[in-house]
């Protein structure tokens, strides 16, 4: 620890050596005596200064919470020669608010005491995070010295978004070659029933129905509908996000990112991740818990970087995107880029739905006619690029914040049974 | 000498105000030159460790105000400690001073020879101060 003198030191060893001086000076006793309890107090603190010795730890009672979660920092402190007064502070990072206990905290260590100190924090956003600078600064019994130094005890915290409830889900429109939980349309071995046919060799004797086959006076067997996976590909828009205060649109589209793969993951689905931005990021689809893992890992690396470049599909590895996949994009629809390839991919042909984290309300509140008048081009500007897309065949669902996603899924589920697909 | 004392005072409540450690002390070097020019040339003044006692409060309160200001939270009751410890210091310190006047009465002679044993003593002590206090 670097030590340091505090401002008492030099005042009271200037006012001891003016008194003594100006008494051997001015043959006046009594301006000594007025200096001796400033020297008194100097010898005494400068006899007695120490470094300090002090053992600190530090430790999370988790490396991985959920927004909304309470984390708890609990400190070790051991002081091996009494500290009359310890400054203690760990700067917690935006995204934990403390809830319970102090920093920075002022104490008392007694000889060869042990101390332990809890904090709790709440997650309030997702993100990665290491927790565990800690800053301390000891005093003497007399303040006349400072020890100062900083302990590097840091630990990683993955915060990870919060995640929905959702009953039901966007069913892609093909089926993949792998089980899974969704009915496909072709015929195989299955459980719903698909259609009938008569009987071949080597068809199996279980799939005679009895009913037809005794109309028809032959045999006839049933076929069935497979069930087979799924590939989504979630497309996270990462150009620009709206902001006001703490949260984005990006806040709330990672959210929704981390609850649909998460879903779709349980209906052992395989999930990819595109985060496309100024930073193009990508995971090639995959199923089980560590494919959920690496997409929430990925999205908690998820940040605006300004970028001025032009980006379109091509820049997209092709392996990311398979045929037949579902590509669920969530977007503020604010950069022309993201526009752009959208339309691209459902031009190329592929599955595409589109839930719009809408701006609006993170928009600061138009003021004076003309604000008005700009406020609301921009949101018939808005509508305008939703029928354009909803004209070549893509469901555009506005979602506000605070609004459940289930809500907005069900709206594309809707338009996606009633489309009529134009030309593009 | 009572403006003086007055100005010495104005400038304490502003140092304590904005606030300027750097300044503390000098409001009582005015008061200590005040109380040296008050004695002339009379008889030694009995009550001058008191006086001593109180210059060393005044100081200590004056730094702690300041400390408390930026302090964090305390977890314990550091603030009666300090107290205390101000309050004791407070009443060593007249003792501290009751002990150098008794020893004024000490008849070891004089002349420039003890002079320059008092001024190289002074000096020794500054040094010591000075090698003491060296950053660790």
């Amino acid at each position: 620890m670097k030590r340091t003198a505090s401002p008492k030191l030099g005042a009271y060893a200037g006012l001891a050596a003016l008194g003594l001086l100006a008494a051997l000076v001015l043959g006046r006793p009594e301006l000594a005596v007025l200096a001796t309890p400033f020297a008194l107090v100097l010898f005494a603190g400068l006899l007695a200064a120490r470094e300090p010795e002090i053992r600190v730890a530090l430790e999370l009672d988790r490396e991985r919470a959920v927004e909304g979660e309470i984390v708890t920092i609990t400190i070790d402190l051991h002081a091996g020669w009494p500290i009359e007064r310890l400054e203690l502070h760990v700067p917690l990072p935006d995204d934990l608010e403390l809830v319970e206990g102090a920093t920075p905290l002022t104490l008392r260590l007694a000889w060869d005491e042990e101390r332990t100190i809890e904090l709790q924090a709440r997650c309030r956003r997702w993100g990665a995070h290491l927790v565990g600078e800690l800053f301390l600064r000891a005093h003497d019994r007399l303040d006349l010295f400072g020890y100062e130094g900083t302990v590097d005890r840091r630990q990683p915290l993955k915060i990870y978004p919060r995640a929905e409830e959702l009953r039901s889900l966007v069913t892609p429109l093909e089926t993949q070659v792998f089980t899974g939980n969704q009915v496909a349309r072709t015929k195989g071995e299955g459980i719903e029933f698909a259609d009938l046919r008569r009987y071949a060799y080597g068809d199996s004797l279980r799939r005679i129905n009895w009913r037809a086959s005794a109309r028809r006076s032959e045999l006839w067997v049933n076929e069935m509908h497979p069930e087979r996976n799924t590939d989504v590909i979630v497309f996270l828009d990462t150009f620009v996000e709206a902001r006001e205060q703490d949260e984005s649109t990006l806040d709330v589209a990672v959210r929704a990112a981390a609850t649909l793969a998460d879903r779709y993951l349980k209906r052992k689905d395989r999930v990819g991740l595109i985060s496309f931005g100024g930073y193009l990021n990508w995971l090639l689809p995959g199923s089980g818990l560590v494919q959920l893992y690496r997409i929430v890992d990925s999205l908690l690396d998820t940040e605006i970087i300004l970028s001025y470049a032009w980006k379109g599909v091509d820049v997209i590895p092709p392996r990311t995107l398979p045929p037949k996949a579902l590509i669920f994009a969530i977007t503020p629809l604010l950069d022309e880029r993201a526009v752009t390839t959208l339309i691209d991919l459902r031009a190329r042909g592929f599955d595409l739905a589109v839930l719009e984290v809408s701006p609006v309300a993170f928009a600061s509140a138009a003021t004076g006619e003309q604000e008005e008048l700009a406020h609301r081009l921009w949101r018939l500007k808005r509508d305008a690029l939703r029928a354009r897309y909803q004209r070549f065949g893509v469901p555009v669902v506005e979602w506000h914040e605070g609004e459940p996603l289930e809500g907005a899924l069900a709206e594309v589920g809707a338009f996606r049974r009633q489309a009529r697909y134009a030309r593009a | 000498m009572t403006v003086l004392a007055l100005a010495s005072l104005v400038l304490l409540a502003l140092a304590l105000a904005v606030p300027l450690p750097s300044l503390f002390p000098w409001p009582l070097v005015v008061l200590g030159g005040l109380y040296a020019w008050s004695l002339g040339g009379g008889e030694i003044d009995q009550w001058v460790p008191l006086y001593a006692g109180g210059f060393l409060a005044v100081a200590e309160l004056a730094y702690w105000s300041v400390e408390l200001r930026g302090r964090a939270q305390d977890s314990e009751r550091l603030t009666e400690r300090r107290a205390a410890l101000i309050a004791m210091l407070s009443l060593l310190g007249v003792g501290a001073g009751g002990v150098v006047l008794a020893a004024t009465s000490l008849d070891i002679g004089s002349g420039i020879a003890i002079d320059l044993l008092g001024v190289a003593a002074a000096v020794g002590a500054l040094v010591v101060v000075a090698r003491l206090a060296r950053p660790g």
